[in-house]
């Protein structure tokens, strides 16, 4: 595959549902057929344009790559290896089957699916993006894009407060891992130099980078910060139940499936930079891994609400998966120690969409009650289905035999016995029971399932909630669907888990599925031969493991233990943060700084600035030398100036003192139209005509303003010597910055000029290629910057001044070769700047323009229609309840 | 409106000459001084003039679409020649120019240097114009 | 020069400190755009001395040191223009603070937002 195709098909697949999503928005809301096919072709094409890839097995495969900003390492370098690549079909496959499944759950609700799928395809672009980006600050923004769909999905029913509330905790908690992560790529970045995974993969293997440092080690940290909030390790994990306000759909998709696998996702493109090198790594990793992986389980069993139960079981599972990467840094047999780290996470999303999809569907016809659903299988026919497909999700979460899941969970033991076999280390027997005790919760969770829906229904009077969305965000009135459509409901469920058990039965069907996807799969294979089906599974400690764990987990599913509701403390956790941040801490602390009247806040800045000043020259007047530069023209020379001056300074002056308001915006014109004549005298055509023109334009706004607001009666001022001291000490501080700030010498730059010396500043640079260049940069041709380099010259033939005739000779020196561009084509070096060489500023200031207006619009519309503004409840903040007692 | 009769006389000659005046140094103004901001600003000048004279409506009539729009325009323009730079493979916002020759009455053909980024610039002026004129012209009616 | 454009920066920044002290919303708005020239003219400042030299527009066979430096214009340039945008924010908002609380006097604004 050549590499320009690699990169536009890496883009189109990242991209597509992202822009099938908001064609979708053009689809008139009632037809909903012609927007589920539209939204199909976002998956399904990014499917399709993935499939083009082969697999390279292993690490730092092909990359595809195109310059954004060179200098500032912002590229789309984009890595479609073996973790990446399985990732982004995982998210795109599952997302087909979400895709259908939203359809079948919001039934005929035209508006629901016409906002949600939206959202959701934001999501999938993301994260297709987050699996393939090989660039760290690529990764960041597709990474936060996630934390962004995953807010807006949370806090679907925007009119409920708890919602919303939930939708904040999992994004200020998300969030705030995030820019954890951000300092610590930033801080790799910059501590190695390489800004692509690839570049590290590179640098590491060619032992360019110091690991073990403590740079590393910082960094390392904070990017597991990140992973470890997004993937709802302890103590962060109370978000992710939370979550679970979201509408079904999403729960299964971002919230088991994919997204909060972005963590782990994270630590296993990390591992192996960092496992073997940071000593550190497994015991920060495998102590929070295992502990969430028996924790989650523990609360699990005590819930009674279905998604509650199936977010805590994720929680574990998520604990699991970090416990693996964390495994990873032991040796075994000269290999590290980690079997099947994708098949893990494969096994994970084939049984947990399913379980929410049915328990969404359970709860759309009848409850999400556990205790409620008692004899739940002999309702009706739809029931009995979903009943079937929900246990058989739930046996895949139990991990019996026969299914995928059995066989994961025997890996895992399997890298739990490696490492205790290898390090000899006795922690690892806690290890040991914290992998039984998590497998016994979760065969005890399926097996109260079990009992609980297929219980023998008592004579109870037959009654319909739709409790699903309890919240009541009017589900309840749109007609449930029949059909097709109906059974889309489970369908996708249905879909998904058959895999489990077809991997699980039938001999090489994994092998012929999935298993190419794997890259530590020949390691396993290696030494034991072949994938461990249920009925060849070797004897030894991970059998024991299993068959201990699911003898105890019987016990416990019969046992009356346990079956309280517990609730996790760390519930309380960000409750309690923002209550003590908003009600105790911040009013405290905000309220000595924040007084609420704006002069005292000028005031403190305008004092802090002399203040800095003062503490600059250490207060020491006699440094104060009157600089040279201060006067060097003749007095003809200066007249105009001095005319200026006189203008400038006069009004300025009587600015203050006049009180007539329409004389203060004459003199404020005539002080702008001054400026526009400094302008004027310092050479600067450019300004001297823009502020021309936009002094006319504001003293037309200014002159409109004042005749909107009333004239209030003119007050006599009384003279505040305070201000005037302040005026007079801020008037003096800036008079001495400047008159000091023209004679000094400025840093040279790091470019060069034709010669081979320093620039002595920037705009000299930019004179010397506004046009077409002659100059170069001390940094390597591929980073040249203005322009687009077409050949290197050699210095001495080319004479620095000649604008016109350097475009010739071709002929390199070292790496100081002088090197002929394109410059910006332009005469005007002042445009060229604005449009050419500074043109992302002048985007953002264009765009800080626009916004500008549109506050002004929406600011004065507002009141035509609603009539008032002083409404303060719209202002008021939705921050989660306070504590609870 | 009521407004006077000298001011709609003067904004008759004033404003076509303005405009053409803001073509022109949008034009230019990669060679000599000028350049979107200073045109979209000089365009502005020009039809908050003929808007105070002739009213809200003519101004309506006048412009093909709602200023508004321009500001979406001129910001997708100056995004999307960043775009093509990308497309073709190049970073973001790189630049290219060349010379147009242009046959003139005179004979002898008149070379305009022509800059890619001339097309950032009409956005920059589009976005000038449209927030000055928006503005104002909000403001104004908040007054009727 | 440098002595003058010094001094007309000490001026306005002096008074746009003085006005945005002032105890009425009007005030405080001059202020602000008197501190914009102000900021605007000392980074003009920087370039130092335009005696002798020539207005940032190349033309053939002139020494490029003979250019005054053209980033402060460019820097200048962007400010003017943003500093208009938040002068008409400004206004606006002026104009819905004295719609919404029938005052512009900072003192009254503030004790308001203290009754909230």
């Amino acid at each position: 595959m050549q590499p320009e195709h690699a990169t536009w098909l890496l883009m189109a697949a990242i991209f597509c549902p992202l822009i099938c999503g908001t064609l979708s928005l053009l689809i008139p809301r009632p037809y909903i057929l012609p927007r589920l096919l539209l939204i199909l072709c976002g998956p399904i094409g990014a499917l399709l344009m993935l499939s083009h890839f082969t697999f390279h097995s292993g690490v730092g495969g092909a990359t595809a790559y195109v310059e954004w900003m060179p200098l500032l390492h912002l590229d789309i370098a984009l890595k479609p290896d073996h973790l990446g690549l399985f990732f982004a079909y995982l998210v795109s496959g599952i997302g087909v089957c979400i895709v259908l499944y939203a359809r079948g759950y919001f039934g005929k609700d035209a508006d629901s699916l016409f906002r949600f799928y939206p959202y959701l395809m934001i999501f999938m672009t993301a994260l297709i993006g987050v699996a393939l980006s090989d660039n760290y600050m690529l990764l960041m923004m597709f990474w936060e894009m996630t934390s962004i769909s995953s807010f807006l999905l949370i806090g679907w029913d925007r009119d409920i407060p708890q919602s919303v509330r939930n939708a904040m905790q999992a994004f200020i908690v998300t969030g705030a891992g995030g820019l954890c992560m951000l300092a610590g790529l930033i801080f790799l970045g910059v501590h190695t130099g390489e800004w692509t995974m690839t570049g590290m993969y590179h640098a590491v293997e060619n032992g360019h980078v110091a690991m073990n440092s403590t740079p590393i080690v910082v960094c390392f940290i904070l990017v597991f910060l990140g992973a470890a909030t997004k993937s709802a390790q302890f103590p962060f994990q109370f978000w992710l139940p939370g979550a679970m306000a979201a509408p079904t759909p999403v729960s299964a998709y971002l919230h088991s499936a994919t997204m909060v696998k972005a963590g782990v996702f994270i630590t296993g493109r990390f591992w192996p930079i960092l496992a073997e090198h940071v000593h550190m790594w497994p015991t920060v990793i495998i102590p929070i891994g295992a502990f969430t992986m028996v924790y989650g389980a523990y609360v699990a069993i005590q819930k009674t609400d279905l998604k509650k139960i199936f977010a805590y079981t994720t929680v574990s599972q998520l604990g699991l998966l970090m416990t693996m990467y964390g495994l990873a840094a032991y040796k075994y047999d000269g290999q590290p120690n980690l079997i099947w780290d994708v098949t893990q996470i494969l096994n994970h999303a084939l049984y947990k969409a399913p379980l929410f999809i049915l328990a969404g569907a359970i709860g759309h016809v009848a409850t999400r009650e556990l205790p409620d659903l008692k004899g739940f299988f002999y309702r009706d026919k739809q029931a009995r289905i979903m009943t079937i497909f929900l246990l058989l999700a739930g046996y895949g979460l139990a991990a019996g035999p026969f299914t995928l899941s059995f066989s994961a969970k025997e890996m895992f033991f399997y890298q739990i016995y490696h490492a205790l076999h290898e390090t000899h280390n006795p922690m690892f027997w806690l290890l040991v029971c914290a992998g039984i005790a998590t497998g016994m919760f979760n065969v005890a969770i399926f097996i109260r399932l079990f009992t609980t829906l297929m219980a023998k229904p008592e004579a109870k009077p037959e009654e319909h909630h739709h409790d699903d969305h309890a919240h009541g965000h009017g589900h309840d009135e749109h007609e449930h669907e029949t059909g097709f459509y109906a059974a889309l409901l489970w369908l996708p469920g249905a879909f998904i888990v058959s895999f489990q058990y077809i991997c699980g039965i039938i001999p090489y069907a994994y092998d012929t599925l999935f298993a190419w996807l794997d890259p530590s799969k020949d390691f396993y294979d290696g030494f034991h031969g072949h994938f461990p089906m249920t009925w060849n599974a070797h004897l030894g400690l991970p059998l024991y493991m299993s068959l201990i764990a699911i003898g105890l987990g019987i016990a416990l599913g019969f046992g009356k233990f346990l079956r309280g509701t517990f609730n996790d403390p760390c519930d309380h956790l960000y409750p309690g943060f923002y209550t003590l941040t908003t009600k105790y801490v911040g009013p405290g602390a905000f309220g000595i700084v924040q007084r609420g009247h704006a002069g005292f806040y000028v005031g403190a800045v305008l004092v802090a600035m002399v203040g800095l000043f003062l503490w600059s020259i250490g207060g020491d007047f006699s440094q104060l030398v009157w600089p040279e530069t201060a006067v060097t023209e003749s007095f003809t020379q200066l007249l105009p100036g001095l005319l200026l001056t006189f203008m400038v300074c006069l009004t300025a002056i009587l600015l203050p003192i006049v009180m007539n308001r329409a004389s203060r915006v004459l003199l404020l014109g005539m002080c702008g139209f001054s400026v526009a004549g400094v302008y004027y005298l310092y050479k600067a055509p450019d300004l001297a005509l823009t502020q021309l023109s936009i002094e006319i334009v504001s003293l037309i706004l200014f002159l409109l303003v004042l005749s909107l607001v009333p004239d209030l009666t003119p007050k006599t001022r009384k003279a505040v010597p305070a201000r005037l001291v302040i005026g007079i000490a801020v008037g003096l501080t800036m008079f001495w910055m400047t008159l000091s700030s023209t004679g000094v010498d400025q840093p040279t730059m790091p470019y060069l000029n034709a010669q081979g010396q320093n620039l002595p500043n920037l705009g000299e640079y930019f004179l010397r290629n506004s046009h077409h260049g002659v100059d170069t940069m001390a940094v390597p041709e591929s980073q040249t910057y203005g322009g687009i380099v077409t050949q290197a010259i050699d210095p001495n033939e080319v004479h620095a001044n000649d604008l016109d005739d350097a475009v010739i000779h071709a002929d390199k020196e070292g790496q100081k070769s002088v090197l002929v561009h394109h410059g910006g084509g332009g005469n005007n070096v002042v445009n060229v700047i604005l449009v050419d060489f500074r043109g992302f500023d002048t985007m953002g200031e264009i765009t800080v323009l626009g916004l500008a207006a549109m506050g002004v619009w929406t600011l004065l519309r507002r009141r035509k229609k609603s009539g008032e503004y002083n409404d303060p409840s719209d202002f008021e903040d939705s921050g989660p309840e306070p504590l609870k007692s | 409106m009521c407004t006077s009769v000298i001011l709609k006389v003067g904004a008759r000659l004033i404003v076509p000459l303005s405009l053409v005046f803001a073509v022109y140094i949008y034009f230019k103004g990669h060679q000599t001084p000028g350049g979107g901001f200073v045109a979209g600003l000089v365009a502005s000048v020009a039809l908050i003039v003929h808007r105070m004279s002739f009213g809200s409506d003519s101004l309506r009539r006048m412009l093909p679409i709602s200023e508004r729009y321009f500001i979406a325009i001129g910001l997708t323009l100056a995004l999307g020649t960043g775009f093509i730079a990308f497309v073709l493979g190049l970073p973001f916002f790189t630049s290219a120019h060349g010379y147009l020759h242009l046959p003139t009455t005179i004979g002898a053909s008149y070379d305009f240097e022509w800059a890619s980024v001339m097309a950032f610039d009409l956005g920059v002026f589009m976005v000038v114009t449209g927030v000055v004129v928006g503005m104002i012209d909000v403001l104004s009616k908040e007054i009727q | 020069m440098n002595l003058l454009i010094a001094l007309m920066v000490g001026t306005l920044f002096g008074a746009s400190a003085f006005l945005m002290l002032d105890r009425e919303l009007k005030g405080v708005c001059m202020g602000v755009f008197m501190l914009g020239h102000g900021a605007n003219l000392a980074i003009l400042a920087v370039s130092g001395s335009p005696a002798g030299k020539l207005p940032p527009v190349l033309s053939h066979g002139v020494d490029i040191h003979t250019f005054v430096d053209p980033l402060p214009q460019a820097l200048i340039l962007t400010a003017i223009v943003i500093g208009f945008a938040i002068q008409a924010f400004l206004l606006t908002m002026i104009v819905i603070t004295w719609r919404r609380n029938q005052t512009l006097s900072l003192a009254m604004l503030a004790t308001e937002e203290d009754a909230h």
